[in-house]
């Protein structure tokens, strides 16, 4: 067998590659999953999706996702998109100062956030203030389902013609000439490349990367979500209790999912009780009704973390068709349009259209040219 | 008469077999995420189990005498059974 575009990880940024790539005609694009579409990270994210970033690379990279998003429920029969806003809550003076400056920043790259007061707080979400002295709204950020994203968007890819491998892991890419020539499937069956292999696999490049002798500075940061049963819709922003770093967002199904700052060590996937306890007392300290809802399951996934919070975008040193996609810093499910639609323009235009995604190369950790970012939660 | 293979989400057989013919779904832990089969309140304990019962109609071949690993049923996950949010909350 001779592939085009061979794409190693079946989650939302691999799947988004082959969907921009199947759009402009590209032929012969095969995916290969180790597990099933959306094993990863993906499947376990909690879907939110917001242009109200600290860094201009992010703000700009997720506007244009954004603009990408709103596209694709159109184009992905079932796929769901709703702008439903974020909503920063701020408890202490020296939060509501900082945010301030960061809504101005953001208007200034054209991101719409505003400062709530506290009687503005509730035309929005249904909320006990306690002790909330404002909030920062995001009416421009929105929620995805990413259950939805993945059947719709691997429905699509399949009229596309792009075949989908799952329970094929990637075992070994063989280099020669500065070239990938071939990936070996389940060590057994050998796949030649004629033009390009991405790497998408999440957290799991960093063991692909290896293989081939490139580092990569990932680090695995395991996160703790839970669901409730379906309940009554209430609450229509993805809600962010900012000092201590725990979030609430509502799906269209009325799922409640619950996330919070939770440190772990890097591969304990063991889970927590006290997670529980932190993510529902703070919680409902704001919201009581959640109190009644009946918990459904906890899980972990993976934030894949680099040491600037930022991506990491474009071809592998020494090898000129090797392109990975990874270190989103638990951003990835909201970047993935617009990271698909650049690897798309690197496989095709030899290079990527947006200037941010060319400050992404992993070169800029050997480099010392590391980006910066403020704002990250949950 | 409406089968039903899923009664938290309220699946009907008919459709998860149209839907894995027009698809191409092969396996258990891909169903799940399409239709939310074992993600409702029994937790998989009926429709997961029915499921295995009419392997053969769904996927073809047979579960019989194959691991839950070689079948790919998703894992179970606590609590065991839906309890409420308040049992966590501390003070």
């Amino acid at each position: 067998m001779v592939v085009e575009v061979a794409i190693i990880g079946g989650g939302s940024t691999g799947l988004m590659t082959a969907y921009y790539l199947a759009r402009e005609g590209v032929k012969d694009i095969h995916l290969f999953e180790e597990r099933y579409l959306g094993f990863g990270s993906t499947g376990r994210c909690a879907g939110g999706v917001r242009a109200s970033f600290a860094s201009d690379v992010h703000v700009r990279l997720m506007k244009e996702s954004i603009s990408r998003w709103l596209s694709l429920r159109e184009e992905v029969s079932g796929l769901e998109f709703v702008q439903d806003g974020y909503l920063w809550l701020l408890t202490t003076e020296e939060l509501v100062e900082a945010h301030k400056r960061l809504s101005a920043y953001q208007n200034s790259l054209g991101v719409p956030t505003r400062i709530l007061e506290r009687d503005e707080i509730r035309e929005v979400v249904p909320i006990e203030l306690n002790d909330v002295l404002a909030a920062l709204y995001d009416p421009m950020a929105g929620k995805a389902s990413p259950l939805k994203f993945l059947w719709s968007v691997r429905r699509r890819l399949r009229e596309l013609g792009v075949a989908i491998h799952e329970y094929a892991p990637v075992t070994n890419v063989r280099i020669s000439g500065g070239r990938a020539r071939s990936i070996t499937i389940n060590e057994s069956k050998e796949v030649e490349v004629s033009g390009y292999v991405v790497v998408a696999a999440g957290v799991w490049c960093k063991d692909i990367l290896e293989r081939i002798g490139v580092k990569i500075p990932l680090k695995k940061d395991p996160h703790h979500l839970l669901v409730t049963e379906r309940y009554a819709r209430f609450i229509k922003p993805l809600t962010i209790h900012k000092e201590s770093g725990s979030y609430i967002v509502q799906h269209e199904t009325g799922s409640l999912l619950i996330g919070t700052e939770y440190p772990v060590p890097e591969d304990d996937t063991t889970l927590r009780y006290g997670y529980l306890r932190k993510a529902v007392t703070i919680m409902s300290k704001y919201f009581p009704q959640i109190l009644s809802a009946n918990l459904l399951r906890v899980w972990v996934g993976y934030y894949e973390n680099t040491p600037d919070h930022h991506p990491i975008i474009g071809t592998t040193p020494n090898t000129e068709n090797i392109i990975v996609a990874t270190g989103f810093s638990g951003h990835g499910y909201m970047m993935s349009p617009i990271i698909g639609e650049e690897i798309k323009n690197i496989i095709l235009e030899g290079k990527p259209k947006l200037p941010e995604t060319k400050q992404l190369r992993l070169e800029r950790f050997e480099e010392g040219k590391l980006l910066k970012e403020t704002a990250i939660f949950g | 008469m409406v089968k039903l293979l899923c009664i938290c989400e309220e699946i009907t057989l008919e459709e998860v077999q149209r839907v894995i013919e027009e698809e191409g779904i092969k396996d258990l832990e891909t169903l799940k995420r399409r239709f939310r089969v074992g993600m409702g309140p029994c937790g998989g304990r009926y429709c997961i189990n029915t499921i295995l019962r009419m392997y053969p109609q769904l996927f073809g071949g047979t579960a019989k005498g194959k691991s839950d690993t070689e079948l790919n049923v998703p894992p179970s996950r606590p609590p065991l059974k839906p309890i409420p949010l308040y049992t966590f909350k501390e003070g």
